[in-house]
């Protein structure tokens, strides 16, 4: 008798492999284990999908959708802070959306930010989606001499921004939304100040 | 439903009266011709047209008009063929010109057609019914992702949907799946389906503006003077220079008053009409119509009145300020791509490769007609080298206010898919202008869906949105 298939969409893979990827963890993920979850072979899968770097790009867009989304939310939320156009406070808001998103959707932020992230930052639908803070606060620098330096305190924002999330998500260090906001307020006020 | 369904169709088209009614029987035998049955007409009429396509405007109604008028000469070349008319097809990217030059020196003796950019921009934007052509498996399979023109060419022939012509005038000027599509159809399905094929070598220096290279723009004058030749030799009408003379001033001045339309809408805040909108004007500059720019550029014309009215007015398809998305070449065969755009409160202004370079636009020789062509196309950013593109769509971008550039839908293209990733990068750098990107397919989205884009879509709209909001 011909095995019974259960067909799905695109979307309904994407959908199952990030919630293993949140609930689970990353190293989670794989075709087998996908494959069991839908019940059908990972031959089957490879129907719908072309690999599992497929499966983690798709992730990573969910994710920044919803980060984006999140942002967004909070500048609207704050016109006043964005209107005043302090790189500073604009950075701290972002820096507090990243975090909660962080802790919301672990292995999305770890797909997103981790050592992985490099693959996805060289992909021409995900390169112009990095690199936020300089992008938004290129806007308040206050003159063309400054934009050097300006770049530079994002990409070390980012970079601190990172480390401490994937520190606190991994367990080797405890960030505390608290910790987290003093530690990165300080550079901040330091570069942007 | 019946005919009234394609009756139906018509009039929202504008047809009318003694028009309406010698036309709607040549409508139905092309309808049936190209497989669109009753109900698709039915549902473009009442779902997919009111969706994604303003008729409120005449000159979008006019527009669409011409398409099916071509359409269903298009689908009349049988008869044409049985009455002794030559048929020569063309396939884009190429210079239409040349096409139009022939009806020109023939008239009705050569009948002229692109079938497969027509059917893929008619059943795709109209009636979202390109996919019979499209899943044809036979020869070219879905998952080897080829370019969806060269796949509706060859099923439309194998499915007996276009008649085979006494040649094609076929180009490899980006890419070479265009001429291997013609020997497959040759070998395989058609032993008559002919072809003359017009290629240049794209060895150039890194850099270098080759409209500037005098060997290189003589060199293709000479492969088209020659393929003219070649094509008039095997229709009977041979072309002249006069003719040539004649398509060039009928082109030059359709695509002045284009370039001015892009302008209105580009440069316009609130955004007069959608990107799809626009593009219906821009598409029929790489291909020739048989039935000319006649049509077209009546509903261009009043389109730009209604466009200058809008803008008097302050009507918009969005509210003022709300940020404006160029692009190479608005998917308008994937109509809800601009759609979701504008639901996200962005719209797509206007494509690169409609837009014409000053040097494009200002550069009319009918001393040396083929000369004028080959100078004309390595004057635009369309086929020449990675920097030249660069430099070329640079100049263009600045005369336009715009947010940002999309790219893509062209991840099938064995030029452009990779092509483009690495060239956008550049625009920017030159530009300051943030590029994003699309992977998608032009014409055929049955790999690349909605719910597959949506999010991609909405990541573009949210950043566009805050980095305004800061802005401001």
């Amino acid at each position: 008798m011909a095995r019974s298939k259960k067909i799905y969409d695109k979307q309904k893979i994407f959908e199952i492999s990030s919630r293993i990827v949140n609930e689970e963890g990353v190293a989670a993920l794989s075709v087998r284990h996908l494959a069991g979850e839908l019940k059908v072979s990972s031959m089957t899968l490879y129907n719908y999908v072309e690999n599992i770097n497929e499966i983690k790009k798709e992730i990573v867009l969910d994710g920044m959708n919803r980060l984006y989304h999140r942002v967004y939310q909070a500048l609207d939320a704050n016109q006043e802070t964005v209107r005043q156009k302090s790189a500073a406070e604009l950075c701290m808001l972002i820096l507090r959306e990243i975090y909660l998103f962080a802790e919301d959707y672990q292995g999305s932020f770890e797909l997103m930010f981790g050592k992985d992230s490099l693959e996805f930052r060289q992909d021409a639908e995900m390169r112009p989606l990095y690199g936020l803070f300089w992008k938004l606060l290129k806007k308040t620098c206050p003159c063309e001499e400054m934009e050097d330096d300006y770049q530079k305190g994002c990409v070390l924002v980012e970079c601190v921004m990172c480390s401490l999330i994937l520190e606190h998500l991994q367990n080797k260090q405890s960030y505390p939304q608290a910790a987290y906001e003093e530690y990165l307020g300080f550079l901040v006020r330091k570069l942007f100040g | 439903m019946g005919a009234l369904a394609h009756r139906n169709f018509l009039k929202l088209l504008d047809f009318r009266g003694e028009e309406l009614e010698s036309f709607l029987p040549r409508w139905e035998a092309a309808a049936e011709k190209i497989g669109l049955t009753e109900k698709d007409v039915d549902f473009a009429v009442q779902e997919w047209i009111p969706a994604y396509w303003d008729t409120s405007l005449r000159g979008v109604r006019l527009c669409m008009a011409a398409y099916i008028r071509e359409l269903v000469e298009m689908c009349s070349l049988d008869q044409w063929k049985k009455a002794g008319s030559k048929v020569v097809y063309g396939i884009m990217p190429s210079q239409p010109v040349c096409y139009r030059a022939i009806k020109f020196a023939g008239g009705d003796k050569v009948k002229i057609s692109y079938p497969d950019f027509l059917m893929a921009s008619v059943l795709n934007s109209f009636f979202n019914r390109a996919d019979p052509l499209m899943e044809d498996t036979t020869v070219m399979t879905p998952r080897c992702r080829h370019c969806g023109l060269n796949k509706l060419r060859l099923n439309a022939r194998r499915q007996d949907r276009i008649v085979s012509p006494d040649v094609v005038w076929n180009w490899g000027l980006y890419c070479n799946e265009g001429p291997k599509t013609e020997e497959l159809i040759q070998c395989l399905e058609d032993p008559k389906w002919s072809y003359i094929t017009t290629m240049v070598p794209h060895d150039q220096a890194y850099g270098s503006h080759e409209a500037d290279n005098e060997e290189r723009v003589q060199y293709l004058a000479a492969q088209l003077e020659y393929a003219q030749k070649k094509i008039g030799e095997i229709t009977g009408v041979p072309v002249e220079r006069e003719h040539m003379c004649q398509a060039i001033e009928e082109y030059h001045s359709y695509i002045v008053r284009l370039d001015y339309l892009n302008h209105l809408v580009g440069n316009a805040d609130p955004q007069p009409i959608t990107g799809n909108e626009i593009t219906l004007f821009g598409a029929p500059t790489g291909m020739a119509f048989d039935t000319g720019f006649r049509y077209l550029r009546e509903a261009l014309e009043t389109m730009i009145r209604e466009v200058e009215a809008r803008i008097a007015a302050g009507i918009g398809v969005l509210p003022k300020g709300a940020p404006k998305l160029g692009c190479h070449f608005i998917p308008f065969c994937l109509p809800w791509v601009d759609k979701a755009f504008l639901d996200q409160g962005v719209s797509l202004s206007f494509s690169t490769c409609f837009a014409f370079s000053k040097e494009q636009l200002n550069f009319i020789d009918c001393k040396n007609p083929y000369y004028t062509v080959a100078k004309h196309w390595y004057q635009g950013a369309n086929a020449v080298n990675m920097k030249d593109e660069a430099n070329i769509i640079s100049e263009i971008l600045k005369e336009y206010r715009l947010n940002g550039m999309l790219y893509g839908f062209y991840t099938f293209d064995r030029w452009l898919g990779a092509h483009q990733k690495t060239m956008i990068q550049m625009v920017e750098k030159q530009t300051g202008i943030q590029h994003f990107y699309i992977e998608g397919d032009f014409w055929d989205d049955e790999n690349y869906r909605i719910e597959d884009r949506i999010r991609q879509i909405e990541n573009i709209s949210y950043f566009l949105h805050m980095e305004k909001m800061i802005s401001i």
